[in-house]
């Protein structure tokens, strides 16, 4: 539902693989979530042809706003994208305002600094209307996507399964 | 058969809406021979319609039309244009409710006379008694198909998230621990089957083991030959006669044109925001302020119960999705006593969200973003948590009032629904969400975690029931005061809100209700 048709056209290579690798990087180092992921995420990490082009800084916003270090960058980039079709003006404008106060402070773009300093910055415009658009974009990309709710242990429809009467309603083991 | 009548018809009685107030008044009334209309907004799903999934269930079947929320409680921060979650489709919040089916108290019908005046509140004894309830709650209950001594129906089995809270709540010394009473059958019941745990209860039950009337009162209803259900129809506003009693109700139809319903009597059951919404957007010449108004109290006095949401991080994995969505209630703080800081009581209910709803209340403040709120959301299957179940006061400047510009795609006001929490709602509040700790702790809970308040699901109060006309709207049968022929069938009616989840009374009320009519109407007196 929330799968962006956005284009794959302009596709920074060289971009999307030092994303992913950061990513990649932060998966490997945490045993328990490698667990968790299935085998579908990795997948879609190995097709990096699908990340669509997006301007600077936004990946690393959305990344920020809800930092799933687990989480590869195309679930990020695709609520994204579908954000930018639908509200482009005031995407572009709000993040050509966030990285005009990313040079004022730090002299830097946005995507470089700190995550302590980029938080401060969005800190700062959480209750404007680019920054609640791109969280709430954000919030049904990765909570409401059903290829993702193994990830957080959520098991979603259940009733074509008959329900968890016989699937384990019941079996805690450990109180 | 379902039943047509025509719009000429002025022998019939005109329910406005379908929920657990109209479908089964709709219901009571066709099996007397009474033959009715019901005008329901929304539209009519089928239970195949019925998905396992949050966001769709919510955008398929919620009022969404424009409503702004104002005053001092969270929810006009939080969700300023959706103050309460109700349902717009035949079947009504039955569709979304979630089956705790539980009775008033005693002293939940007196709360005047065993507080005495509360500053600030508008508190007011009901015109009826606990004792001419109970034989309509047994009724009722057996109606809906309610777990527990009526039926004989056994309580649901623990979940894995009841499970966590009740150990926890043994360990701080609580008593009263159940899983129900629940309108959920455990075993098939009144043609419908067991529950089967699939933990969607609030997006409607697709295997019907949860009452609602969408499957139960309106097709029954309709079987009788004396009662058509209109669907996607809007009522606009009640028309009366030079004698001052209501004659038709003019509604929009599925294409936005007007129609012309007339009646012998209108029973208005649109939830307690549309229902006095109606009446005050009635207003005539005769009836300035508003239908039923004479003592200025429509709109006044909106109560939604005294909430909070705590979920708890236990050290291990819950998955409190597993299962019914609330089968679990703590009762000990359910009793008045006022030492507590507050009056009225509040119950303990177990809530499971799914995924895509807990990252909507976790944390809905413009801050509920960042690395707490990400670890929180990593740690989804190791939640357990409580819904809030309390008392909320009546406080007559907490109303529904008509909007002086904004209008909606019917042309109408929209509404304005303003609430400043109480003083005692408040003491209340912190006081169930430190019980609440204390029983996740108990059992190792790592984090506890209190939400703001949800959009209201719990709506009453707006036409309330008042043993003298000055006080209120209807007198002790929802019959209005000034009024004869028009009656409130919803929990619009109730005078105070319980700590009980309201809508096994709304029935109750709503079977008593149609055996009055019918009374009356052998009587001649409608
Ligand atoms: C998520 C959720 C969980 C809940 N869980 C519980 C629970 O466990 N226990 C409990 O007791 N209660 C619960 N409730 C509350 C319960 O659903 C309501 O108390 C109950 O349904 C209210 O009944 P009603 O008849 O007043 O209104 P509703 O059932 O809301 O019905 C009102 C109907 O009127 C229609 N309508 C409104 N205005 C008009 C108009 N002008 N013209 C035509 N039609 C109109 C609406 O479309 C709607 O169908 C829950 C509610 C929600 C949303
Ligand atoms: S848990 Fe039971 S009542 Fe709830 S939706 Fe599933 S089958 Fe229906």
């Amino acid at each position: 539902m929330h799968d962006s048709s956005a284009p794959g056209a302009g596709l920074s290579r060289r971009r999307f693989m030092s994303l992913s690798a950061q990513s990649l990087a932060l998966l490997g180092a945490s045993a328990v979530a490698s667990q968790l992921i299935p085998v579908t995420l990795l997948a879609d990490e190995a097709r990096p042809e699908a990340l669509p082009e997006l301007p600077a800084g936004l990946l690393r916003m959305g990344r920020d706003i809800f930092p799933h270090d687990r989480l590869g960058d195309l679930h990020y980039a695709k609520p994204l994208a579908a954000l930018l079709d639908k509200q482009g003006a005031l995407v572009r404008e709000g993040l050509k305002a966030l990285q005009g106060s990313a040079r004022e402070r730090h002299g830097q773009a946005f995507e470089a600094l700190a995550e302590n300093d980029r938080v401060a910055l969005l800190r700062a415009i959480e209750t404007g209307p680019f920054f609640r658009e791109v969280r709430s974009a954000l919030m049904f990309g990765i909570y409401d996507n059903k290829a993702l709710f193994p990830l957080f242990g959520y098991e979603g429809s259940s009733v074509e399964k008959g329900g968890y009467v016989n699937r384990g309603f019941n079996d805690i083991d450990w109180l | 058969m379902a039943a047509k009548f025509s719009q000429d018809d002025g022998d019939v009685v005109v329910i406005i809406g379908s929920g657990a107030g109209g479908g089964t008044l709709a219901n009571a009334l066709a099996k007397q021979g009474i033959r009715v209309v019901v005008l329901e907004a929304g539209k009519r799903f089928a239970m195949s319609d019925i998905e396992n999934d949050e966001w769709a269930m919510f955008n398929k079947i919620s009022w969404l039309d424009k409503r702004i929320a104002t005053g001092s409680w969270d929810v006009a921060r939080n969700h300023p244009n959706l103050p309460a979650w109700i349902v717009k489709a035949v079947g009504g919040s039955s569709m979304h409710w979630a089956g705790v089916a539980l009775r008033f108290r005693d002293f939940e019908f007196r709360m005047r006379s065993e507080n005495g005046d509360i500053k600030g509140a508008n508190l007011l004894d009901w015109p009826v008694s606990y004792a001419e309830m109970e034989p309509w709650y047994v009724k009722a209950e057996k109606h809906m198909g309610v777990t527990g001594p009526s039926t004989g129906m056994p309580y649901h089995q623990w979940h894995n998230s009841f499970k966590v809270l009740a150990s926890g709540a043994q360990r701080i010394g609580y008593k009263e621990i159940l899983s129900g009473p629940m309108a959920i059958n455990t075993q098939p019941y009144d043609e419908r089957p067991g529950c089967m745990q699939a933990g969607f209860c609030m997006q409607g039950c697709r295997i019907g083991a949860k009452w609602s009337t969408l499957y139960t009162d309106i097709p029954r209803a309709e079987a009788t030959g004396n009662c058509e259900v209109r669907p996607q129809s809007m009522a606009l506003r009640i028309e009366h006669d030079a004698r001052g009693r209501v004659n038709a109700v003019v509604y929009a139809d599925a294409e936005g044109r007007q129609q012309r319903q007339k009646a012998r009597v209108v029973c208005v059951a649109g939830n307690s925001i549309e229902s006095p919404r109606l009446l005050l957007n009635s207003e005539s010449s005769m009836f300035r302020d508003g239908l039923a108004n004479s003592s200025g109290q429509v709109g006044r006095n909106y109560m939604c119960h005294t909430t909070a949401g705590i979920y708890a991080v236990m050290p291990k994995p819950v998955h409190m999705y597993r299962g019914t969505t609330v089968a679990g209630i703590i009762s000990d703080e359910s009793y008045n006593k006022p030492e507590r800081g507050f009056v009225g009581g509040y119950r303990l209910e177990i809530l499971s969200l799914g995924l895509p709803f807990m990252s909507a209340f976790l944390d809905p403040t413009p801050q509920g973003w960042g690395r707490t709120f990400a670890s929180r959301m990593e740690r989804y299957d190791h939640m357990s948590g409580v819904w809030l179940c309390g008392e909320d006061l009546p406080v007559e400047s907490n109303r529904i009032t008509l909007h002086a510009s904004e209008k909606d795609q019917y042309g109408l006001p929209v509404p304005v629904v303003h609430k400043d929490d109480h003083a005692f709602d408040n003491a209340m509040r912190d006081h169930g969400v430190e019980q609440t700790r204390k029983c996740y702790e108990a059992v190792g809970a790592t984090e506890v975690i209190r939400l703001p308040s949800y959009p209201a699901s719990h709506n009453m109060g707006t036409n309330r029931m008042s043993a003298r006309a000055a006080d209120g709207v209807v007198n002790k049968w929802g019959q209005s005061h000034d009024i004869p022929n028009l009656f409130v069938s919803d929990g619009s009616q109730f005078t105070t809100s319980g700590g009980q989840n309201p809508t096994l009374t709304i029935v109750a009320l709503a079977l008593r209700q149609a055996e009055h009519i019918g009374k009356l109407f052998s009587q001649r007196a409608l």
